[in-house]
């Protein structure tokens, strides 16, 4: 995490593919196609236990039973029960939601506002995008949880200002990665052509520009979306995020490590489960950088 | 000297958040100062105390105020025991500072030994491991792999105690079994990062005419990677470990939290719930600055061991 995102949206060197190498070469990108489509399985599920794990959870996730706490895992509670006795697959599939919901938002209030700033001080340039790069420099400079904390320290701790406190520390990154962006396809000569037969900078930025910003916009967001699943749920782990009884993944493990030499479970089944949304939008995000660039398209 | 010059305006947003943030925290001040019994103190009390601590102050004066006192690294007094902020957050630096190098060196030994073996060998098994490895590294949580391994090495084999954390001017040896696993938890995220890097810059280099004629000329694999390739590769691996700064500092949090450890991340939390706001501005000030620090070292560094850039500068 710069730790804020990986930092493998910036474009990496292109590693040529040896001819001597073709077969195993071939044998490599199925390979790592079929990575990708882990990512895509992975993330679908994560998406559809979002939207739909409270109508299959088997029981509420608050409903306590002070008879059967901390319970193994077994038929009757296929993840074992809390040291309330709740039901931790249903917590599980509660807390999905609240994942999946904080890490598209964070991301949509991130990525927005990042793209329309880094467009614009990327196509203006000057003074402005002087004083505006340094700023995010400086923004940048935090550690991501640090200043996510601070922010919701300052903020209170509900789910808009947990949203909003993990996309102020990603929005830099879309503004520059978009600034970098703009800059490149600024100079390109069809756009200098455009531009020398009198094309209005609307045009010019819609037609050429938006289409070249979008891909790595894409693949940084798919990243992004995993980045703020463990950021959210880092913070629910220090106490600062969503709060209880709303279950999170994060707030399950911060109760579980107290009880983690009796019931190992109550961390574990959530941190797996944070492990696997990340990974799938980690892949689903490299999967969309091959598809999307022209460049890797034949290389890993 | 330039990049330093340009780290200014840079450290100095870096400031500058830090103070708005700190003073949009919510709660009075003044209530942490004299506790919640108001009551006990009059108006005239009450203003005096504000005087004293600079509150009645303009906000940019307080900033100005502030920020010189910081350069000299005076953080002001914590409103509840009244010791010096930096009094507070000394004697936290070591735990910290101790575990972000164990970090390093682990996340070096594990990101550059995987990254060469996949490298050396595209598209063996070998580079598959580390593939994966590095995919997973890089997307397994603090808590999973804390929990692992606090479940297994210390609640169960007893090999590397739960919690707690002792110094190593008081015993080395249990120093390092106390640091142990928290550094290994913070390193994997990392290692991951140098293992991605190192591969895709060493397979490039890999290509380059200049190893091929050390290959040709007859040199032993071993001296082609040791003496030329790796000694290039190394650059973009060396910015990646300068961004990773503020990863151990952001995962010190977490980790410190978990495995009970009295350092910087534990004490930014702490004085979250405590509202020692001058405490926390502090914190954040100094891990910002230190990122940016360790980036500029990055860039000098580059300078020493790339000639083309040391003689540009010249």
């Amino acid at each position: 995490m710069d730790s804020a995102i990986p930092q493998r949206a910036i474009r990496q060197p292109v590693p040529a593919v040896r001819p001597r190498r073709f077969l195993s070469g071939a044998l490599h990108r199925f390979v790592a196609r079929r990575l990708v489509l882990v990512g895509v399985v992975l993330v679908t599920l994560l998406v559809w236990i979002g939207i739909f794990g409270r109508f299959v959870a088997p029981y509420r996730p608050i409903a306590q039973d002070l008879a059967g706490v901390l319970a193994a895992p077994s038929a009757r509670h296929w993840l074992g029960t809390d040291e309330l006795g709740r039901d931790v697959l249903s917590r599980l599939l509660y807390g999905a939601t609240i994942s999946l919901q904080v890490g598209i938002a964070a991301v949509l209030i991130a990525s927005i506002p990042g793209v329309i700033l880094g467009t614009y001080v990327g196509y203006r340039r000057g003074l402005v995008d002087n004083v505006v790069m340094r700023i995010l420099d400086g923004l940048m400079a935090f550690p991501a949880l640090i200043l996510a904390l601070t922010i919701v320290a300052v903020l209170g701790s509900n789910i808009f200002n947990v949203m909003l406190a993990i996309a102020v520390t990603s929005f830099p990154h879309y503004a520059r990665l978009v600034r970098g962006q703009v800059l490149a396809v600024r100079e390109y000569d069809y756009v200098l052509a455009e531009r020398a037969v009198g094309a209005r900078d609307r045009r010019i930025i819609f037609r050429h520009i938006m289409p070249n910003v979008i891909s790595p916009v894409l693949v940084q967001a798919s990243l992004g979306v995993g980045f703020a699943i463990m950021a959210e749920a880092g913070l629910s782990f220090l106490g600062l995020g969503i709060q209880p009884p709303t279950p999170t993944w994060g707030s399950m493990i911060q109760v579980g490590f107290q009880y983690l030499e009796t019931a190992p479970w109550l961390v574990m089944a959530p941190g797996t489960m944070i492990f696997m949304a990340v990974l799938g939008f980690n892949l689903l995000g490299d999967g969309l950088r091959e598809a999307l660039d022209p460049h890797l398209r034949h290389t890993r | 000297m330039g990049r330093l010059l340009a780290a200014i305006p840079v450290i100095f947003v870096v400031a500058l958040t830090v103070f708005v943030l700190g003073h949009l925290l919510p709660g009075d001040p003044i209530t942490f100062i004299i506790g919640e019994s108001q009551s006990a103190f009059s108006a005239e009390q009450i203003a005096a105390i504000r005087h004293d601590y600079g509150l009645d102050q303009p906000l940019y004066v307080q900033f100005a105020i502030w920020l010189g006192k910081a350069l000299t690294g005076d953080f002001g007094r914590s409103f509840q025991s009244h010791q010096q902020v930096l009094d507070i957050i000394i004697p936290r630096m070591l735990p910290t500072a101790q575990i972000a190098i164990e970090t390093w060196i682990l996340a070096t030994i594990i990101g550059l030994g995987v990254g060469v073996m996949s490298a050396v060998a595209p598209n063996t098994w070998k580079d598959w491991f580390g593939t994966l490895a590095a995919l997973f590294g890089a997307a397994i949580p603090f808590f999973l792999t804390a929990s692992l391994l606090m479940f297994i090495f210390a609640l169960h084999l007893r090999w590397f105690p739960a919690s707690g954390y002792v110094p190593i001017y008081v015993d080395p040896l249990a120093s390092l079994r106390s640091t142990f696993l928290p550094s290994v938890v913070l390193c994997l995220g990392l290692a991951a990062t140098l293992t991605r890097q190192t591969r895709s810059s060493l397979i490039e280099v890999l290509q380059q005419p200049y190893v091929t004629t050390a290959r040709s000329k007859g040199l032993a694999e071993q001296l082609v990677l040791g003496r030329h390739a790796l000694k290039n590769a190394m650059f973009p691996v060396l910015t990646v470990m300068g961004i990773q700064v503020g990863h151990i500092f952001g995962g010190a949090v977490i980790t410190e939290t978990i495995f009970a450890i009295p350092g910087m991340g534990r004490l930014m939390v702490d004085s979250v719930s405590s509202r020692e706001y001058l405490v926390l501005q502090a914190l954040v000030l100094i891990a910002g600055t230190t990122v940016v620090l360790a980036n500029i070292a990055v860039d000098v560094l580059y300078g020493v061991l790339d000639p083309r850039i040391r003689m540009s500068r010249g």
